[in-house]
């Protein structure tokens, strides 16, 4: 009950932050307007926006509205601002899905053989592809696949919305960064874990390397991944506009993007504030999954 | 009859040519008895004792002697083998009971896992029970409602019952215990340290009992090793040494056990222990020696012969230095 209320009023605070800055940007009348109109046509447009009102007023409309799902009419597509943000959703999530999908497959065994083995060859080849993946801009490697594996070897398509072979390099080129991060923090938390008294305990019983490592270190080590994943989820559908750019993915940091240079109030609040409940209901995903592996976090334990 | 354990001339080193940790050590321990293996942090105990169960840490690796079983060579066996001994004849609790339990399994679980390892027990049931009768054993109370507890729900003493439950499931032949009282209240260290004392005399199992704490060796123990330095100086029967030491460092670390008479100033032994490959030639404990002279510090001592079961790695037994001597 806490925590709605705190999601609940982080919502508020993040809408508010945005209704007050987009304000700040510029005034959008001048974009919508042909720049021979004069200055009583945009006067007469912010009326009829209701952007001539107290910016108290217009929040205290904007959050009535809210209640009622209702929020406004973009600007610049002359169509409900929620349903147009909700619509590039689906793309992106499944972008976003896919190459944190790419990145746990990527990372988490790959961390767990160069823990298993410091210094064998999983660990060697895994530090250069930290590094790699963790300077190289997704752009830049989404850039370089389109080369390699559409214009010269003709596999994939360059760019656009449909099957799977649209999303393979877009979501390989975002899953890029997050694999490393993971590969890095798999290793390090599955080290630690193989370095503590209950693994060493285990050994102690005779239980056999593997089952020490799967039964005892993963699960421990289990918790700071499933939190990182989480994290770079968020930061994935934000950090996807340049790939969403690339490969030219019609999706949700485009529109947002788009919307901004254009001063379209109600669609960038609108994308804010889906952004936010998305966040939490990712947080709050996250913490049911914590909470059903360690028990120390449980609630009233 | 020849006893339970044999430790020849053990030696653990990071590499062929790197100084050793544990330098030659040899023990004996009979079934059914408990030896106090005490020194200062660094003296290579722990090391010791966990190259009985050939878990050294990363890079670390016997490098010379024996250790027998029951007549077996553990160091002939292979990994398979060897880990059939672990937890099946020979168990270890270490010294925090909450680091060394797993955090996310219940206890039940992770009781249970020695016995599927060991007997080929399966299913949480049948686990289970088998945990339940291990608690029984170390006297926790209400065994079937804390079967299904985690670690951290106990207190630190019962945590400690639960890892010599977890150790003991399997009734081995050895158990090591490595400090295993150092982490708890002083209220508890008693009841654990009887706990095993009782264990050792009801199912005839050789205890092995690691720590700093003399007064614990003098009253759970029927031998004592002294390590200082990677080697053993003094070792034989608990109440011989403790009337009479033989080695000048038996002798310093029993004058720094505070007594409760209160009679004498509590002794202190100066200087640090050396590290390892700092040692020259001669005595380890020679430029902290109250009697050593210069023959001291030539030539290596071994361990001799004092007779009694006695032995100590000291060119000169029994010496104390003039001021005490004429006191």
């Amino acid at each position: 009950m806490r925590r709605l209320a705190g999601s609940v009023a982080t919502i508020l605070l993040a809408s508010l932050v945005i209704f007050i800055l987009i304000r700040l940007v510029g005034d959008p009348t001048h974009l919508m307007l042909p720049p021979e109109a004069t200055d009583d046509d945009r006067a007469l447009l912010r009326q009829e926006l209701g952007l001539d009102r107290p910016m108290v007023v217009q929040y205290a409309t904007f959050l009535f509205d809210l209640l009622r799902g209702d929020m406004g009419e973009s600007f610049s597509y002359r169509q409900p601002a929620l349903p147009l943000v909700i619509s590039m959703l689906p793309p992106s999530l499944m972008l976003a899905g896919a190459a944190m999908l790419m990145a746990v497959a990527l990372g988490v065994p790959w961390g767990l053989l160069a823990a298993y083995r410091p210094d064998g060859w999983a660990d060697r080849t895994g530090r250069v592809f930290a590094v790699l993946g963790q300077s190289g801009p997704p752009f830049f490697v989404g850039l370089l696949l389109i080369r390699l594996l559409s214009v010269n070897w003709r596999l994939l398509p360059t760019g656009g919305y449909g099957d799977v072979t649209h999303l393979v390099m877009p979501a390989f080129a975002l899953s890029w960064y997050p694999a490393a991060g993971l590969l890095r923090l798999t290793r390090a938390s599955v080290g630690e874990a193989l370095r503590s008294d209950y693994m060493l305990t285990a050994r102690i019983k005779g239980v056999s390397d593997r089952a020490v490592l799967l039964r005892h270190a993963l699960r421990n080590a289990a918790l700071p991944i499933i939190t990182f994943t989480s994290s770079q989820f968020g930061i994935l559908l934000g950090s996807a506009v340049s790939i969403e750019a690339v490969f030219a993915w019609p999706g949700f940091g485009k529109l947002i993007v788009d919307a901004i240079s254009q001063l379209d109030y109600t669609v960038v609040q609108a994308g804010v504030v889906v952004a936010a409940v998305l966040f939490i209901a990712i947080n709050l995903c996250t913490d049911i999954l914590c909470a059903a592996l360690d028990p120390r976090i449980r609630l009233g334990s | 009859m020849s006893p339970l354990l044999h430790v020849e001339a053990l030696r653990i080193a990071a590499g062929p040519h790197a100084p050793a940790l544990v330098d030659g050590i040899s023990l004996e321990l009979d079934r059914g008895k408990a030896l106090g293996l005490v020194g200062e942090s660094g003296a290579g105990k722990t090391l010791a004792c966990l190259a009985l169960l050939r878990l050294l840490p990363e890079g670390l690796h016997i490098r010379d002697g024996r250790i027998r079983l029951d007549g077996q060579e553990l160091t002939a066996l292979t990994d398979t083998e060897m880990r059939r001994l672990r937890g099946g004849r020979i168990g270890m609790v270490l010294q925090n009971p909450l680091s060394s339990l797993n955090p996310l399994m219940r206890i039940g679980d992770q009781i249970g896992e020695a016995f599927a390892v060991h007997r080929g027990v399966r299913g949480r049931t049948a686990l289970w029970k088998l945990a339940v009768e291990a608690l029984r054993a170390v006297r926790i109370p209400t065994p079937e409602q804390r079967v299904s507890a985690y670690a951290h729900q106990f207190s630190g003493g019962m945590r400690q019952r639960v890892a010599i439950a977890m150790n003991i499931a399997c009734a081995p032949d050895l158990l090591i215990a490595d400090e295993p009282t150092t982490a708890l209240d002083a209220t508890i260290r008693l009841q654990v340290l009887r706990l095993l004392g009782d264990i050792r005399r009801e199912r005839r199992m050789a205890l092995i009992l690691v720590t700093h704490d003399l007064p614990m060796v003098a009253r759970f123990c029927d031998d004592v090793a002294v390590m200082y330095a990677g080697r053993i100086v003094e070792r034989g029967p608990v109440e011989a040494i403790f009337a009479n030491p033989a080695h000048p460092y038996t002798r310093g670390l029993i004058g720094a056990t505070p007594r409760l008479d209160g009679r004498r100033r509590l002794a202190t032994i100066a200087g640090q222990p050396p590290s390892p490959g700092s040692i020259a030639t001669g005595c380890a404990f020679a430029p902290r020696c109250d009697v050593a002279d210069a023959g001291c510090r030539q030539g290596r001592m071994d361990l001799l012969d004092l007779g009694e079961q006695r032995a100590a790695a000291c060119r000169k037994p029994f010496a104390r230095p003039p001021a005490e001597a004429a006191a």
